[in-house]
């Protein structure tokens, strides 16, 4: 989080946005998310390897 | 206190002195602002001795008497030094009155006098400018005493601070006021510097460092910041923020902290902590808190297991709309995911690979609600996680018996029978296998876990050919899901856990009519176990069944044996058959159907 002005001079406070992991297929389309709060340590790489995702298109290309 | 300004000249009603007066003790608690000086007066004055107060030229006596006579200025000397001063800033404050303890002053020495401000701590007499920035009557000021012992001392490079009452690490503190150590006026360039008060109500400056665009130092810990003084090159004297002097040091800011309601202390940099070991509790057993977030509890220094159901939340918020997206079970015994919501909509669809070797335990845990009303059929597909079914046989000389089934694996362990003397072997009874490390996980659903049974696979029997049989089916795994908040599952054949279909029997190229290969069982169906808080929908279904047993084939002279499906809990699986001839080239289902599994899907009621 970080300090900062308003349009109106009144200081206040920032929310960082929370950490998505996209579950995507190798051909580009996102199905789906992981979402974590801000401030959550995450190993996205171990998470990523462990939730392999493929789309209905390539799905039915199989 | 420094009370409100007012238009010099102008009186106020008594009334409304009081309304100011309310006014300027609310504001004024840990105020800190300028002063002039200060009178002490720890001794009791004589009758006659005087307090003298020199303004813009004009010499005000204030005369303690032993009893008053009615001429202006005469202030009673009381039984003590304290009294004295209290009679003292009485008039000095009111001097537009006569009372008993003082008699009031000419409307000219009243209108003097409203120019100042006064504070007794003690028997110090605090004295200060209510000058200005737009109001600025007061031009000169000093003071005098005439009784030995007491006297006026000028001060212009300390501060003065109102008394207040406050709370620092759990101690409450009750400030009577005073002036601050004296400042020194910085060398080269300006200057800033904080005044702070500790636990003990000591008042100290945080000096900054001197530089042309100087900076705030940073506020000491455990003490509370009171103001930010900019000080300048030769500066003499401290002024208020309203009352900058060219030259002078001012009062930049006015750094009183308040707190907000409710308390939300969200960037909390240090530790809370009592002001005893065990003495103070949170909350009481009338009002408990509602929900308590941590990472780690702890009871009397052993680690609490707390909020299992539903779990950490540490593997985030599954949100499935498309696609699959298949999570490896890494080959692991038991497998935990500690999600915070499971969104399965739209088309998408969660599915498991690589199951452990005597089939795998699932555990998706939600802290919040899990909605599946993906049109997937299934949308958690769990089915063939159980145990490995018997590999194909291929026979290299007449009949070859097919591959049994692998066990599959429950929370209790069945202890294993020893084989029968034949010809093959009369081992003992193996060793059955216990794993502690994942008995805490999954104990507490009861005797109920486990996953389908594999199935066995069909014979072969060679004449001319090598002729395959069929493999047997994967037993259905086991999934657990605990839903932390609302279940929502409208899905038919939504959840599957059913055991794999038992694999066909084939001839091989140029077999003849003693050539045959059996089918494989279907594999055991495996358990599913669903428990919520709280049902927004179960209209959904849970697919349980057992594997379909496989074909078999012959080439018309000899029957073929199929491979016995995998059983489930407190169900066996179907017997493989042994067939008699039944034309060449023909197939018959002769694989044994799995077992069917067990669903559960109910509200939490013991898990915490």
């Amino acid at each position: 989080m970080s300090e900062n002005t308003n349009s109106t001079g009144i200081t206040g406070i920032e929310v960082a946005p929370p950490i998505v992991l996209e579950l995507k297929c190798s051909c580009g389309k996102v199905c789906g998310t992981l979402t974590w709060p801000a401030s959550t340590q995450v190993d996205l790489e171990k998470a990523a390897a462990e939730h392999v995702t493929v789309c209905d298109d390539c799905q039915s290309k199989k | 206190m420094e009370s409100t300004r007012h238009p010099g000249g102008n009186y106020f009603w008594e009334q409304q002195y009081n309304e100011l007066l309310s006014d300027a003790q609310a504001a004024s608690s840990l105020l800190a602002h300028q002063m002039l000086g200060y009178i002490t007066l720890p001794n009791q004055p004589a009758d006659g001795d005087t307090v003298t107060f020199t303004i813009n030229g004009t010499a005000i006596t204030l005369t303690a008497k032993t009893a008053l006579s009615g001429v202006a200025g005469q202030v009673l000397r009381g039984g003590s030094a304290a009294a004295f001063a209290g009679n003292l800033i009485a008039l000095a404050e009111n001097p537009q009155f006569t009372t008993s303890n003082g008699v009031a002053l000419t409307t000219a020495n009243q209108q003097l006098l409203s120019y100042l401000g006064f504070t007794l701590v003690g028997t110090t007499l605090y004295i200060y400018s209510l000058n200005s920035s737009i109001w600025s009557p007061l031009t000169s000021f000093t003071a005098s005493v005439s009784t030995a012992g007491d006297s006026y001392s000028a001060q212009t490079m300390q501060l003065f601070v109102e008394p207040g009452n406050y709370w620092l690490n759990g101690t409450r503190v009750s400030f009577a006021g005073g002036a601050t150590p004296t400042v020194t006026a910085p060398v080269s360039n300006p200057r800033i510097d904080v005044l702070t008060i500790d636990s003990s109500g000591t008042l100290a400056w945080t000096v900054g460092t001197e530089n042309a665009s100087p900076s705030v130092p940073a506020y000491p810990a455990n003490k509370i910041p009171l103001i930010e003084l900019y000080n300048v090159v030769g500066e003499t004297a401290l002024y208020d923020n309203f009352n900058q002097q060219a030259g002078q040091g001012y009062i930049n800011k006015d750094i009183r902290p308040f707190i907000q309601y409710p308390l939300n202390p969200t960037a909390l940099a240090t530790n809370l902590v009592p002001d005893s070991a065990g003495g103070r509790d949170l909350g009481t057993s009338g009002t408990p808190w509602g929900n308590v977030y941590a990472q780690n509890l702890f009871q009397n220094g052993v680690g609490v297991a707390a909020a299992k159901f539903g779990g950490t939340g540490a593997d985030g918020a599954l949100s499935i709309s498309s696609g699959t997206t298949t999570l490896n079970l890494s080959n692991a015994f038991l497998t935990t995911k500690n999600y915070t919501s499971i969104s399965i909509t739209g088309t998408g669809k969660l599915a498991f690979s690589n199951p452990n070797a005597n089939g795998s335990i699932i555990i998706l845990k939600s802290q919040g609600n899990v909605t599946l009303t993906s049109s997937s059929a299934p949308m958690i597909d769990a089915s063939a996680m159980g145990a490995p079914g018997g590999a194909s046989v291929t026979s290299s000389s007449s009949r070859t018996s097919g591959n049994p089934g692998t066990a599959g694996i429950t929370i209790f362990n069945k202890t294993n029978p020893g084989n029968g003397g034949n010809v093959s072997g009369n081992a003992g009874g193996a060793v059955s296998t216990f794993t502690p490390a994942v008995f805490s996980a999954i104990q507490k659903y009861g005797p109920y876990l486990f996953v389908g049974a594999g199935a066995g696979s069909g014979d072969s029997v060679k004449n001319a050919s090598n002729n395959p049989s069929g493999v047997g089916g994967y037993g259905g795994g086991c999934l657990v899901i605990e839903c932390g908040g609302s279940w929502n599952f409208t899905t038919s054949g939504g959840i599957s856990v059913a055991g794999q279909n038992g694999g066909n029997g084939s001839l091989g190229g140029g077999s003849t009519n003693a050539d045959a290969a059996g089918g494989g069982g279907g594999g055991g169906g495996g358990f599913f176990l669903g428990l919520y808080a709280a049902l927004t929908a179960n209209t959904g279904t849970v697919t349980v069944s057992g594997g379909t047993g496989g074909t078999g084939t012959d080439g018309g002279v000899v029957g073929e044996n199929g491979g016995g499906g995998g059983g489930s809990f407190a169900t066996a699986g179907n017997n493989g058959q042994l067939t008699g001839n039944h034309g060449s080239g023909s197939t018959t289902k002769d694989g044994g159907d799995g077992a069917t599994g067990i669903s559960v899907v109910a509200q939490n009621t013991e898990f915490s």
